[in-house]
């Protein structure tokens, strides 16, 4: 009886050890789960989420410290697959943060820009352009329409406008015959 | 000769209309009155102004003389333009796209001088012309200048196809299968001008090193002038001027969609173009017979390409015809040269395009571009898929008509799901959109439009995924150059400190100096 417990014993520490070292090995690790919230963001770095950018607010989903519900750009279509993702529920967009909104791109009103360089500073993503005293303006392809540069800006000299979208076929109007019985 | 011509999978013969438009002459359009030139060379790339103000080559008031050059260096997806008539440059005006149904499109507006004549279809070169001595570079670069696009519908620039497949390329096939119902245009020109047409492939086979070039129609095209193929085999027959190069003149049987490019390239040499590839890949080119004419004609007469030849056709129009017409014509300027509609507005389905796979015109004030080949207007009575649609019985006539290889009903419902992403793993962007789906479906359900509504969801989707990569690299670039600047700040602050710290001759120099100041300031008091 004793050889057979000690080889059963044996077998199973040593599935266990494979098992774990396995996991440590190849595994899920922390930096691969906020990769993958990460890819699921939209890369909007605006901040509304109360985290400095996308990256943060995944790691802060990651820890547990951050809920799925916190970006508005996203929408409810972004919440619903972090919560896919995750294997959580999925639950409303949370509207403290802000709602979800077309996308826009800014742009610099060049005649009233006094080239101060503050939303330069602001924007999270190196989409403007400009020095000191000197006109600034919007790189339109790489803005993400993340808001930041509208708060600094001393002369309101910023707008939103919607951004440029590629034209959609439009889907076919059902024009379904319904046979009477 | 005899050669072999394989098939392709799926297809279907359709009735064919040319006739139509090829009961009367060519003819010339008087001059309209305005030309709109459309800027956009392709539909998935919206422009934004500055990117045209930028590279205008006229001045808004400007006298354009025909042929000047209006646009240059605007990247290869946007070729050049030029003004097809003399007349004033008015500016850039919005006008109705032609294919995109209530979207706009910037186009460069030209007021024309009305006094001048019509240009007409240009005479055909005689079979021998000797090929003028020009190099594939220069070639590719004068074909860019010129502003030659295919023209078959997709409007690619052709330099740009030629510098893709430069080395390689053993076979050049020109197309002039236009399998579609009542599209006649490519008739038309393969009629009046085969030398044209022969000597463009050649300078092109020439360029590119090819040692076989094919010039491939249908086979019914015989009508009481005789078949197409008695002006191919005139300039066809002596070639001893290129005795390396190999030409063919193949008909290639009747069915759709037989002159699209994989199914062509498929019937000729019985082998398939990968479906994420391209035709260079298995050592062929395909360009239209018109694109062929165009390139004899921008390097012999260094014409730029700014009139093409369009069927205006259908039961709707009085006088069916092919017209050659100057690019930016309005599509009223060219039904009004077809004698107009025969019956009430209202009845008419007005298409770009064919029947099968055309696209409705909302507009009549859109302009036509390089890639209009016919204006076709239905009567309400041709259309039976515009009553209505039943679900879909999974009959499985699609699949079997598919040329393509895919499962439209399958992709269907996905798109109609909005599952678009799971349709792309389908094959939806393998989809040619020829139409012949649509065509055969018993219950009349409208899927072309379904995957053209998904397959722009794809490319849409495709563009916000780069945006968003895009974004997150510059967020970590910024990232890593404000870590950067402040431990390089840190490292300063460090080392100022340290050495006030360690060298006790400033701190000595300090003492002294706080030291006299006090004496100064005693001495003062």
């Amino acid at each position: 009886m004793i050889p057979s417990v000690l080889i059963l014993t044996l077998l199973t520490v040593s599935v266990v050890a494979l098992i774990l070292w396995v996991s440590r090995r190849w595994g899920a690790n922390d930096d691969s789960v906020v990769e993958q919230i990460d890819a699921l963001l939209p890369q909007t770095q605006c901040a509304q989420c109360g985290y400095p950018g996308c990256r943060p607010y995944a790691e802060a989903i990651a820890s547990g410290e951050a809920d799925i519900n916190q970006c508005p750009p996203g929408g409810q279509a972004g919440v619903d697959a972090l919560a896919d993702l995750l294997g959580k529920e999925s639950k409303p967009l949370n509207e403290e943060h802000g709602s979800h909104k077309p996308p826009v791109v800014a742009l610099i009103d060049e005649d009233r820009c006094i080239g101060c360089t503050l939303c330069i500073q602001a924007c999270p993503v190196d989409a403007i352009l400009g020095a000191q005293k000197m006109m600034h303006t919007v790189l339109a392809s790489e803005c993400t329409g993340c808001e930041l540069c509208i708060a600094p800006c001393p002369v309101d000299c910023i707008d939103l406008v919607p951004a440029q979208r590629p034209m959609i076929h439009p889907k076919p109007m059902s024009i379904d015959i319904r046979v009477q019985a | 000769m005899s050669v072999s011509v394989h098939g392709f999978f799926g297809g279907m013969p359709l009735a064919d209309h040319k006739a139509m438009a090829m009961q009367r002459p060519t003819q010339s359009i008087p001059v309209p009155e305005a030309l709109y030139l459309p800027l956009k060379g392709h539909r998935h790339q919206p422009l934004d102004l500055h990117q045209i103000t930028d590279h205008l080559a006229v001045s808004v008031g400007q006298q354009l003389a025909a042929g000047q050059t209006l646009t240059r260096g605007m990247g290869d997806a946007h070729p050049r333009l030029h003004a097809p008539v003399a007349g004033t440059f008015l500016g850039i005006v919005s006008r109705p796209a032609l294919k995109d149904m209530g979207h706009d499109v910037p186009c460069l507006h030209i007021q024309t001088d009305r006094t001048q004549a019509p240009k007409k279809l240009p005479d055909d070169y005689p079979p021998n012309t000797p090929l003028p001595e020009i190099t594939p570079d220069e070639l590719m670069d004068h074909l860019q200048r010129m502003g030659i696009v295919g023209l078959g519908g997709a409007q690619f620039p052709t330099s740009e196809k030629m510098r893709q497949a430069s080395g390689g390329i053993d076979t050049v096939i020109l197309n002039g299968v236009e399998c579609e119902p009542y599209i006649a245009c490519d008739e038309a020109l393969m009629r009046h001008r085969p030398g044209t047409i022969v000597l463009g492939g050649r300078l092109l086979a020439k360029a590119l090193g090819a040692k076989r070039l094919i010039v491939a129609v249908e086979d019914p095209l015989k009508d009481s002038h005789g078949s197409v193929s008695d002006g191919f085999l005139a300039c066809i027959q002596p070639h001893p001027l290129d005795p390396a190069l190999d030409i063919e003149f193949i008909e290639v049987p009747s069915i759709y969609p037989q002159g699209a490019e994989r199914q062509l390239i498929k019937t000729l040499t019985n082998q398939e173009v990968p479906f994420d590839g391209l035709p260079k890949d298995i050592g062929v080119i395909c360009l239209n017979v018109a694109t062929a004419a165009s390139v004899a004609d921008a390097v012999i007469e260094n014409t730029p390409l700014t009139h093409r030849l369009v069927s205006i056709t259908g039961p709707g129009i009085q006088n069916p015809c092919n017209v050659y017409a100057p690019i930016g014509t309005p599509v009223t300027d060219l039904i009004h040269q077809a004698g107009g509609f025969n019956c009430p507005e209202s009845e008419i389905d007005l298409i770009i395009g064919g029947p099968v796979s055309g696209h409705t015109v909302s507009d009549q004030r859109s302009p036509i571009d390089k890639g209009s080949l016919c204006i076709l207007a239905l009567t309400r009575a041709d259309r039976p898929n515009s009553v209505g649609s039943m679900p879909c019985i999974n009959c499985g006539f699609c699949v079997s008509v598919c040329p393509a290889q895919l499962l439209p009903q399958t992709l269907f419902k996905l798109a109609s799901q909005g599952a678009h992403e799971k349709a792309h793993q389908m094959g939806m962007m393998d989809c040619i959109e020829c139409g012949l789906c649509a065509e055969v479906c018993p219950s009349h359900l409208p899927l072309l439009d379904w995957y053209r509504h998904s397959k722009d969801q794809l490319r849409a989707l495709d563009m916000d995924q780069r945006r968003q990569a895009l974004a997150k690299e510059r967020f970590e670039a910024r990232n890593r150059r404000l870590e950067q600047r402040q431990a390089e700040r840190e490292a300063r602050r460090q080392a100022r400190r340290a050495r006030l710290e360690a060298n006790s001759s400033a701190q000595s120099e300090i003492e002294a100096a706080i030291a006299r100041a006090r004496q100064k300031k005693e001495g003062e008091s």
